[in-house]
């Protein structure tokens, strides 16, 4: 356990590295790290049966006060402090994918070019709101954000399908970049989103006369 | 002959590359005036009203210690009573006490050392040290006096002078978490019978009484007032209260924050105690002043650190030295110990993210003042004070009510109600506030709508999310209500593409009763016809 030397005694390697492990175990303990929430799959979303990934490109807080999670049950938003989060979705990428326990599926044929956002959401906490925005613009941008919901969360799950008339029908539908999601009021929040469905690419509006 | 020339032409261009460096970090300071932050302004007015009135009160004629350090707010009220509008005076001393507690730490590792560290360790340390203290320094506030202090205490404690207990008291009264030094150094001076307890006792205690009578008697308390709202304000969870603890630079809005958190945080913690535990220990090693100072400041830091955790303290950016410059004290003294470049390299690499961040305030200091971290708090304060001075011409008998009281008090000269209760004790019989219906969240302190409408305040100035409550309760009617920009045309252009997504905090909002609106009305159109 100990070493001793010619002048004295010393602590020996071995106590001394796993006397640091435990001191990053028990960090680890305070700040919640465990493996799920290392696992590169956690900011995913399934659409269509491809595995999208999230990043989160802001929140109103740069402390540790908010998790996001994709479980079984969708994507968890928890939390607090929250007054918006701003998602990007990445490319695909060819990790395992975590299905959902409920698979779930939009009642009606969307019409790609009119309904841009569809998701399904729920809260455990009464009196939440949340609302829904699409960016046009880069991640950061503070800019061209188009407000297309705005739900009140329950404790069971609710379906949420927004259309919004865009500005430019005769040009091409510029592709959203970026969703915003804002729960209100900012306080705890532990809510599940699921199966939102984002159009990445452009749409070519059908502009043939009636 | 050659060699003395040499020599003096190293002595000299020394000398000139410390004069460029101290020099350039004082117009550091100067250019980040217009960006103090909302505390600095705290002291400001109190140091300004004790320079005027004699009493160190933040509202004239209310006996309420709002300062939590009355040495730097009488070192600042001799500072006003100099040059009344000299807040870049106060910047540029403050650079110059934080230059000299950087020759301070140069000095202890060089005792510890027992010889004169080479000028690149001597760099390093003072680079690590500067790193680390900027955002208190450059926010003027009291912490790098009161590590100043403690630098020197430290000096005295290695060469076994009492007189060190004079200025580790001193340094407890700067800052008061410092006095956790007083008591490392005093019990291992008991333990190792370094000096006579007696003497020790007389030095602090001669450091510490003019203050705390000076204190008692303008206060009637020696408890800063900070000590007794916070604790009734704040309720933080034990994750924020340790996430907190850490430079921002290692926080991140990705996922692996929180294993970034707990990886620095021990990082912190093999800085400070990895040189003690590699010490073979016998009793001749801890006579050893390099030993001393490891135990006292390792010791030190970390229990100024876990102190904030289990009290589930708020940590601002200026409080985050006084432990980080006590651990990483305690990893120099190990490399200049054992004087290897790696040992160097290696707390370099530590204290990365202290460098990152004095490399965005030097950037900020050179034109670019949106690369500084604290720059939309910075710019918020700066509107405010212009708005609150606005105000105070208009309306200079009125009562102003306000959730942050720096900015808002520096601007308006008359009397300011405090709904965080820091200036005004009463607001806290107020607290708790409920969440989500009065407040955001358990952290956050606005203006109690119950507080407001037993006072009805002529004036109420506060951002969008402090005012909430009060603007959808009934008494909204008796004010008129104005909104104005969160930051001055020229900051929202630098903004720019800043992450503020939200229209309702880029406001802040302004109540003005409607009887001295009407009044001022009156006043403005005197003489109009109808």
């Amino acid at each position: 356990m100990v070493a001793v030397s010619k002048t004295g005694h010393r602590l020996g390697s071995g106590w001394l590295i796993g006397s640091y492990v435990a001191v990053f175990v028990g960090f680890s303990s305070i700040v919640h790290v465990n493996l799920a929430r290392l696992s590169p799959v956690q900011d995913a979303l399934q659409v269509d049966g491809r595995t999208h990934r999230l990043v989160v490109t802001h929140q109103d807080t740069s402390a540790a006060r908010f998790w996001m999670e994709h479980d079984r049950r969708g994507l968890h938003f928890r939390g607090h402090a929250l007054r918006g989060l701003q998602l990007t979705v990445e490319a695909p990428r060819a990790e395992r994918s975590c299905e959902l326990e409920v698979p779930h599926r939009h009642s009606p044929e969307i019409k790609a070019q009119r309904l841009v956002l569809a998701f399904a959401a729920k809260s455990a906490i009464a009196d939440g709101r949340l609302l829904a925005s699409l960016g046009t613009q880069p991640p950061g941008s503070t800019d061209g954000f188009y407000r297309v919901s705005e739900v009140k969360l329950e404790p069971d799950w609710r379906e949420v399908r927004a259309e919004v008339t865009l500005f430019q029908p005769m040009g091409p539908v510029t592709p959203f970049r970026t969703i915003l999601f804002e729960f209100k009021p900012a306080n705890e929040i532990d809510a599940w989103l699921r199966e939102p469905r984002f159009l990445t690419e452009a749409v070519e509006p059908d502009i043939t006369p009636p | 002959m050659n060699r003395d020339f040499a020599l003096r032409l190293g002595r000299a261009g020394a000398f000139g590359v410390v004069a460029c460096v101290a020099a350039a970090w004082v117009a550091l300071h100067v250019a980040l005036v217009p960006y103090l932050v909302e505390d600095s302004y705290i002291h400001f007015r109190v140091a300004q009203n004790l320079a005027t009135t004699g009493h160190p009160y933040f509202n004239v004629g209310s006996a309420v210690k709002t300062s939590s350090s009355t040495p730097w707010t009488v070192l600042l009220a001799s500072l006003f009573a100099l040059w009344p509008s000299g807040v870049s005076l106060i910047a540029a001393v403050s650079a110059c006490i934080s230059l000299a507690g950087a020759a301070a730490w140069v000095a202890l590792l060089n005792i510890a050392a027992a010889r004169r560290l080479a000028p690149w360790q001597s760099g390093v340390a003072c680079v690590v040290y500067l790193a680390i203290v900027e955002p208190a320094s450059v926010a003027a506030m009291e912490t790098g006096l009161g590590l100043l202090l403690a630098s020197v205490g430290l000096g005295y404690y290695t060469k076994r002078d009492a007189k060190a207990f004079l200025w580790l008291a001193l340094a407890a009264m700067v800052r008061v978490e410092l006095s956790l030094l007083s008591v490392a150094c005093g019990a291992l001076s008991f333990f190792t019978r370094a000096m006579p307890w007696k003497r020790c006792l007389l030095w602090a205690i001669s450091g510490l009484a003019p203050f705390c009578i000076f204190d008692y008697f303008q206060y009637g308390s020696l408890v800063p007032q900070a000590f007794v709202a916070k604790r009734i304000l704040h309720e933080l969870p034990l994750v924020t209260a340790f996430s907190l603890l850490l430079p921002e630079a290692v926080s991140s809005e990705f996922f692996f924050r929180s294993a970034a958190y707990s990886a620095y945080a021990t990082v912190c913690v093999i800085v400070a105690t990895l040189p003690l535990a590699r010490l073979a220990w016998s009793r001749r090693v801890l006579e050893q002043p390099a030993t001393q100072l490891l135990l006292v400041s390792s010791a030190t830091g970390l229990g100024i650190a876990l102190t904030y955790v289990a009290s589930h303290g708020l940590v601002f950016p200026w409080y985050r030295p006084l432990y980080f410059s006590l651990l990483f004290l305690s990893g120099l003294v190990g490399a200049a110990v054992s004087a290897r470049p790696l040992a160097y390299l290696a707390l370099l690499t530590c204290a990365a993210p202290f460098l990152y961040e004095l490399g965005a305030s030097a950037t900020a200091a050179v034109g670019y003042p949106q690369a500084a971290r604290h720059f939309l708090e910075g710019a918020r304060a700066k509107r405010t004070v212009a708005i609150a001075a606005d105000l105070y011409q208009k309306y200079p008998r009125a009562v102003m009510m306000t959730s942050e009281i720096g900015a808002v008090g520096f601007g308006f000269r008359g009397r300011v109600e405090d709904g965080a209760g820091l200036a005004t004790p009463r607001a806290l019989s107020y607290y708790p506030l409920e969440v989500p219906s009065e407040r955001y969240n358990a952290a956050d302190a606005p203006v109690p709508r119950r507080f407001l409408k037993d006072l009805r305040p002529g004036l109420v100035i506060a951002v969008d999310r402090h005012l909430d409550a009060v603007l959808s309760d009934p008494i909204r009617a008796d004010y008129v209500h104005l909104r104005r920009r969160l930051y001055d045309a020229e900051d929202d252009a630098r903004r720019g593409s800043e992450l503020l997504l939200w229209d309702d905090v880029r406001w802040l909002d302004v109540l003005i009763r409607k009887d001295l609106w009407d009044a001022q009305q009156r006043e403005e159109h005197a003489g109009w016809s109808p």
